[in-house]
């Protein structure tokens, strides 16, 4: 009897010191997690936008869409709205694909003009878990200036209006030699993207209006946790300064506003 | 065990006792990270740090814990320290982190780490079990770092991201090598090699 309460107790204690040892990890670490997440995205938004001056994701809007066959799987995209002096100059779509040849398949889709008829900016992958050297050739960007890769073929393409499709299936997109299966997410994605940017541009244009100065601080609700803590700051991109916008938005920003763009 | 001297313990995990190589240890992650260079070095590192936090641990609380529940016990220690790990990388080296995925975690059911608290840390000093444990993340790693490199200079044709077999090789690899099945050619074969070295 004594030897099974002793069981108890030397598993208990060391339970107890992990679960405190692990507790003051997540303390220190939760804040460079959020920021390296949130740079992550910013990041993704940064190659697929033109230059914005508003912080897209503290106005990010979440769409909940059906996916598959019956419709009873769900996936969650995030419609990320960019703005230059108050005006809507693009829209950042992050979708998800299910029929990557291995699952899901993460796309940050960018896209710009009229929502009837957008031009497509690029795309960043996000996440997959697609074959390397085959499907990964998705992320594949050119080797030199100029030269293409399976990507490029999305910089600045003109939507058509019945939706891309890879050559095999009767569109315009090349797919990359032994990945159509991944070649076809990408176009599905950007079909997926095109479609949520019709059905919110009402939103995100009236955004723009409702909101002229495209301030974050003005939309606490939209504002994600990790985003409103000012010390997470610091761990800045090294990108960071890079893009066009950072000026305009340093003029007449709030100094946490500042903070955050500086990290762009 | 605890008559050998500290130099001895040290080179054991590296050649004598590789724990992937000679041990056959550990094979489930090692298959799947070794398709680039880099993975197989932080994969490597992370098991390191794992494997000398949870030996040094386990070697303090050896006369503690019940043999009876030491399993669970070595377990929870593991688990901890892989946590840390995740945690940590994931703040601090997010590029790396998204690279390793799902071994990371992992890594709390690598036989290496169990093996060595059950074998060694519960029968040895402190010291000599920080050693082992050193000694064999070194070897785990180098023998990573070996699977890898064949399979990334073949498979991608570049070792730790950079293009040596020139733009011709590159733009068609043997796929096959970082593919899964490349990985246990690759290991196969170097098992097969180390084994004859040491028959030898």
């Amino acid at each position: 009897m004594k030897q099974e309460i002793r069981y108890v107790v030397v598993l208990t204690l060391i339970s107890v010191v992990a679960a405190a040892l692990l507790a003051i990890v997540n303390q220190v670490t939760a804040d460079p997690i959020a920021q390296a997440r949130r740079a992550k995205t910013l990041n993704a938004l940064q190659k697929v936008l033109p230059p914005f001056d508003n912080e897209p994701d503290q106005e990010m809007i979440q769409v909940i869409y059906p996916v598959g066959k019956d419709g009873k799987l769900v996936r969650v995209a995030e419609i990320y709205p960019a703005r230059k002096d108050g005006k809507l100059v693009g829209v950042a779509v992050k979708v998800t694909d299910p029929g990557g040849y291995a699952g899901d398949v993460t796309f940050m889709v960018g896209l710009k003009g009229d929502p009837n008829a957008p031009i497509v900016n690029g795309y960043d992958l996000l996440a997959h878990k697609e074959t390397p050297g085959l499907g990964t050739k998705l992320a594949d960007e050119p080797k030199k200036p100029n030269a293409k890769t399976f990507k490029t073929q999305f910089d600045g393409l003109a939507f058509p209006a019945d939706g891309l499709k890879v050559v095999k299936d009767g569109g315009t997109i090349d797919a990359i030699t032994g990945a159509t299966i991944s070649s076809r997410t990408a176009t599905n994605a950007v079909n997926k993207a095109v479609e949520l940017y019709k059905e919110k541009a009402a939103e995100l244009a009236s955004g723009a209006a409702a909101n002229p100065t495209a301030a974050p601080a003005a939309d606490p609700a939209a504002e994600p946790a990790p985003a409103a803590d000012p010390t997470a700051a610091p761990a800045a991109d090294p990108a960071a300064g890079s893009d066009d916008g950072d000026d305009k938005v340093n003029e007449g920003e709030s100094p946490e506003g500042e903070q955050e763009v500086d990290n762009v | 065990m605890s008559n050998q001297s500290l130099g001895s313990v040290f080179t054991a995990g590296i050649i004598r006792e590789n724990p992937l190589l000679v041990l056959l240890l550990g094979m489930c992650p090692s298959l799947a990270v070794t398709t680039s260079v880099m993975n197989g070095l932080g994969m490597g590192a992370a098991v390191i740090f794992v494997l000398m936090c949870s030996n040094i641990v386990i070697s303090l609380l050896r006369k503690i814990i019940p043999s009876a529940v030491r399993i669970p016990a070595f377990v929870v220690v593991i688990a901890s320290f892989v946590t840390i790990v995740d945690m940590v990388m994931e703040g601090f080296a997010p590029d790396l982190h998204a690279a390793l995925g799902v071994f990371i975690p992992l890594i709390v059911v690598n036989c290496v780490i169990l093996a060595r608290a059950e074998a060694f840390a519960s029968k040895n000093s402190v010291l000599a079990s920080a050693i082992d444990g050193l000694g064999m993340g070194l070897g785990f790693t180098l023998a990573l770092v070996l699977v890898s490199a064949v399979r990334e200079i073949l498979g991608n044709g570049s070792i730790l991201g950079i293009n040596i077999l020139g733009e011709g090789f590159a733009a068609s690899p043997v796929l096959i090598m970082i593919l899964p099945p490349g990985g246990f050619l690759t290991l196969g074969i170097i098992i097969a090699i180390m084994n004859k070295l040491r028959r030898a």
